[in-house]
């Protein structure tokens, strides 16, 4: 596969990605944190179709630009921070223990831990450990819900990408 | 096109669980802490402020300085404390709304200030208000 | 596989568009929750709670502007309100004045005329010589009294329906609404929340309660009582259920010469005796009135404490229009007829009378 042709692919997925970002935003939220979460599905077909690398970079260009279209530069470091964990685990899971996670279970996993990423940050900003406590259990709650229809979309994608797109499948 | 659990889902599923008793317990440790049931602001890591919720007391309205000429103004009430108005971007803080339990927070991300109850609840529920 | 996905399509992003369409309207519902609001206003804490949708915050504004609107015609503390106006041209002239301030006005000498003169509004000259409300209240002499007493009389407010206007007869009259204002205020404040469309609602004007409708859930609101010994501490003696009413108190422990009380024990309070310049000295600590207008509860709550037990119970008897109940200094609940079915006593040191 050409390597150009990565960059441009890889370049489309970001941009997909900053989209999906983007239109959350207009979502009405309840509680500081709960959103969608619709980026990661294309942080996870990234997973599936490129490598672990690769996914890190989509994350980290998605987090900062996203955050700085979306108008806050401090949303970067939570947005970061709830990615970047999010995409350790669920790179975990998926390269190590695909067999025994279907799509949804680790999309789930990587929403619950891109909250924890965020409220740690927070935590850390303020210094107080309440935060993480108060928030938490909602949070979680919705994870479980949001998680599961985005790895529902990252499962098809996946699937339409992988027989379309690429002959060979990595990872 | 099938949908099948697989048994790490489960573990997904029931880590999640965990983490939400922890955290509830988290919060009810929180709130027993003191003996009087309080409000504690905390402003950027630095400042930290504690109120006494006491019965009968008039309302308190502080305006809390986060900096910079960014304010939230706090409102506690023997009831619940909330943050009435502030001039952050999102406005996130205001719409939270009233939290009245030892546990319970409320939080404005760009101002980096958190206002929290901590304590025990002694409060007598069995009426609506009192005429005075 | 490329047919399968081409027709799927279309079904899945209806499906989408209509589950972000059911959340959005769940987000933001019309879903009946809570709203309340604290503000200062009329020398008191208001706090107002209404069941309403997403359109709470704005009926909760609109409620405050209109408390807003009556603290600047009728405060005394605000230079061109309507009483500072009647005030300043006592003997000189009449003033006009907006149709609520002569609302009030007209009620309060109704008011006035019921109690032959127990409730009086151009109390203000006595309220001012003891200065309760002030920084320095003091215990002014006999004749100091007895000077200004000439003043209070409502036979000399003259009002003039088709002009408008409140004419105040003799120099150095001064009419304060405070006993009533409050009432009135109340009762728009519910009457914005009905046309709002709310449908329950609770309004604490610094101690005057206010109701609309049952509680959300279908119970009656329950309003306690005030113990008029618990040194500032807010708990309750009695609990009384209502619905669509307001229940307001009056009493000698909610403003008094602190020092004085400190070092005699007398309580000189701010519910002053129309006939003799002092405060009322009945024999009560508190009185308690439930009526469907709050201006009626707050007018007869301070009636039924300067005549005592016997006479102002008789009078809220008569008008029928309200339910009372006054306590003694020696804890003893007198009632209307019919009141003490009403009231749940939880504090056993207080007893009912029949």
């Amino acid at each position: 596969m050409g390597r150009v042709r990565d960059m441009v692919i890889l370049g489309l997925i970001i941009s997909q990605a900053l989209v999906l970002h983007l239109l959350e935003g207009f979502m009405p939220v309840l509680a500081p944190g709960m959103k969608l979460g619709l980026a990661n599905i294309m942080t996870l077909v990234t997973l599936a179709i490129y490598g672990f690398k690769e996914a890190i970079i989509v994350v980290s260009i998605r987090s900062v630009l996203g955050s700085l279209l979306g108008g806050s530069v401090t949303a970067i470091l939570y947005s970061l921070a709830g990615g970047i964990l999010s995409c350790l685990v669920m790179g975990g899971l998926y390269y190590k223990y695909r067999p025994y996670f279907s799509i949804m279970g680790i999309s789930t996993a990587g929403a619950i831990f891109h909250n924890i990423g965020q409220l740690l940050m927070a935590s850390w900003m303020f210094g107080s450990v309440g935060i993480l406590f108060s928030y938490l259990p909602l949070l979680t709650v919705t994870a479980l819900g949001t998680g599961f229809f985005v790895g529902l979309a990252s499962r098809y994608m996946i699937k339409y990408l992988q027989h379309r797109w690429f002959a060979c499948e990595r990872g | 096109m099938k949908i099948s659990i697989k048994i790490g889902d489960i573990f997904v599923y029931a880590f999640a669980v965990v983490l939400i008793i922890i955290s509830l317990t988290g919060m009810y440790l929180m709130g027993l802490n003191n003996d009087k049931r309080s409000v504690v602001i905390e402003v950027d890591k630095s400042d930290s402020y504690s109120i006494e919720i006491r019965e009968g007391m008039e309302p308190v309205e502080l305006r809390v300085d986060a900096g910079g000429g960014r304010y939230n103004t706090v409102v506690i009430t023997y009831e619940e404390v909330r943050i009435e108005e502030a001039n952050c971007p999102d406005q996130l803080c205001v719409k939270t709304g009233a939290i009245r339990s030892p546990g319970q927070a409320i939080v404005c991300l760009p101002h980096k200030v958190t206002v929290t109850i901590t304590g025990v609840d002694e409060r007598q529920s069995d009426i609506d208000d009192i005429a005075h | 596989m490329r047919k399968y996905i081409v027709r799927t399509y279309p079904i899945v992003i209806v499906i989408c568009l209509l589950l972000l369409s059911i959340l959005n309207g769940c987000a933001f519902g019309d879903k009946e929750k809570e709203h309340s609001k604290n503000v200062f206003a009329l020398n008191t804490w208001i706090n107002i709670r209404i069941y309403a949708g997403r359109e709470g915050p704005k009926i909760l504004d609109r409620a405050v502007q209109r408390i807003d609107e009556i603290e600047r015609r009728m405060s005394i503390t605000i230079e061109d309100s309507d009483v500072s106006r009647i005030n300043s041209n006592a003997g000189i002239q009449p003033v006009k004045v907006h149709d609520d301030t002569f609302k009030v006005i007209e009620k309060a000498l109704e008011y006035s005329r019921l109690s032959e003169g127990t409730f009086d509004i151009t109390i203000y000259p006595i309220v001012q010589l003891w200065g309760i409300t002030s920084e320095h209240p003091r215990v002014p002499s006999d004749e100091e009294i007895r000077e200004r007493l000439r003043l209070v009389d409502y036979r000399k407010v003259v009002l003039n329906k088709e002009e408008g206007t409140v004419y105040l007869q003799e120099k150095g009259m001064g009419i304060d609404l405070g006993a009533i204002a409050k009432g009135y205020a109340a009762d728009e404040v519910v009457r914005v929340l009905k046309q709002a469309g709310v449908k329950h609602a609770l309004i604490n004007m610094g101690g005057n309660v206010i109701v609309l409708g049952k509680k959300p859930n279908d119970q009656p609101w329950r309003i306690g009582i005030q113990d008029p010994r618990s040194d500032g501490v807010r708990r309750h003696i009695a609990v009384v259920e209502a619905v669509n009413e307001s229940v307001v108190s009056s009493g000698d422990y909610e403003r008094y010469i602190e020092d004085v009380y400190k070092k005699t024990g007398v309580r000189y309070h701010h519910i002053f005796d129309t006939s003799t310049g002092y405060p009322a000295d009945s024999g009560l600590m508190a009185t308690t009135v439930v009526a469907e207008n709050s201006i009626d509860a707050d007018a007869l709550s301070t009636i039924v404490f300067v005549m005592g037990a016997d006479k102002g119970l008789d009078i809220v008897e008569q008008l029928g229009n309200s339910e009372a109940m006054a306590v003694t200094v020696d804890k003893k609940i007198y009632t209307s007829r019919g009141f003490d079915k009403r009231l749940t006593v939880t504090d056993e040191e207080y007893e009912i009378m029949p």
